[in-house]
């Protein structure tokens, strides 16, 4: 039987889950960059990206290059957190076909 | 609780999240035609010129490169407006990957080219590592750029096979510029054009076109 509580609320909510799925798919992503790509305001993505980085699932660089310049990217904590989600979220599914 | 659609729905949205930003189009759809309609062009009066006075293996050569070169910079300057439009940098890291795929099996191609092998040879050497470059970006290009290059050493293949047999009676010139017409020509304009229909269709991003 699953325990859906298992399921990582945290990763759960719609913005942070487009955070952690762009931040799978590469090693680091700039903010501006990340910003574009989901079409969240400056505010609304700094909340998210603060939250998961007090958990631990998001760190950050910064550097000076013509600007200032963020880099956001997964931690191993982050990384394994997200695929516990998804295996969780496949279970559902087979668990509903069977 | 999480029920089994709504776990369905959540895995397709990381799956189309991850694709839009893994996925990369080296050649923009609107450039494939230009480029296509311009080497039909060249090729339909290559056909006809095959046997004048003026041609030769070297204008031929000479006058594909200007083409090959004239179309890059297009597509060069499509892709620069299409990153700008995402507020993205030009020089992506899907770029990054794309050209390190791609330079060895077009440097390939130059370094044979400057060679100056017969021109169906020739021809079939540009076919097939312009095909290889292509496939060379499988791993995060659409669809529509995997079966361009598969097309492409398809009928690289076909096109060497075809000289072999045809040698005796054929014009190398008139073959060449057929074959080329055939290949960077048609095979480009049908690549486009359901490239944008896919887009308009939704079924491929606006982006990625």
């Amino acid at each position: 039987m699953l325990d859906f509580d298992k399921l990582d609320k945290l990763i759960h909510e719609k913005g942070r889950l487009s955070i952690m799925t762009l931040l799978a798919s590469r090693a680091e992503w700039p903010f501006q960059e990340l910003k574009a790509q989901l079409n969240m305001s400056d505010g609304n993505l700094i909340t998210h990206l603060r939250t998961l980085h007090q958990a631990g699932y998001v760190s950050f660089t910064k550097e000076m290059l013509d600007r200032p310049q963020t880099r956001y990217a997964l931690t191993t904590k982050g990384r394994q957190a997200f695929q516990v989600y998804l295996k969780l979220l496949e279970e559902i599914i087979k668990t509903s076909r069977s | 609780m999480v029920t089994a659609n709504e776990a369905e729905t959540t895995l397709k949205t990381i799956r189309s999240l991850m694709e839009r930003a893994t996925i990369y189009r080296a050649v923009s759809a609107n450039t494939a035609i230009l480029g296509g309609v311009l080497a039909i062009a060249l090729s339909a009066w290559g056909i006809f010129t095959a046997c004048g006075q003026g041609s030769s293996d070297l204008n031929f050569v000479a006058s594909w490169i200007i083409v090959c070169i004239f179309v890059s910079v297009v597509n060069a300057i499509v892709l620069h407006k299409q990153a700008w439009l995402r507020s993205e940098p030009f020089v992506s890291p899907g770029m990054k990957l794309a050209l390190r795929g791609i330079i060895p099996p077009l440097l390939a191609g130059v370094a044979l080219t400057a060679m100056l092998p017969p021109i169906p040879v020739l021809v079939t050497l540009w076919m097939l590592f312009y095909g290889l470059a292509l496939l060379s970006t499988q791993e995060f290009a659409p669809a529509s750029i995997q079966w361009l290059g598969r097309a492409f050493v398809i009928l690289g293949v076909l096109t060497g096979l075809l000289w072999s047999l045809c040698r005796p009676c054929a014009n190398p010139l008139f073959f060449g510029s057929a074959a080329m017409g055939l290949s960077f020509g048609v095979l480009h304009v049908i690549y486009g054009v359901t490239t944008l229909r896919a887009v308009k269709a939704g079924r491929e991003t606006e982006a990625a076109a």
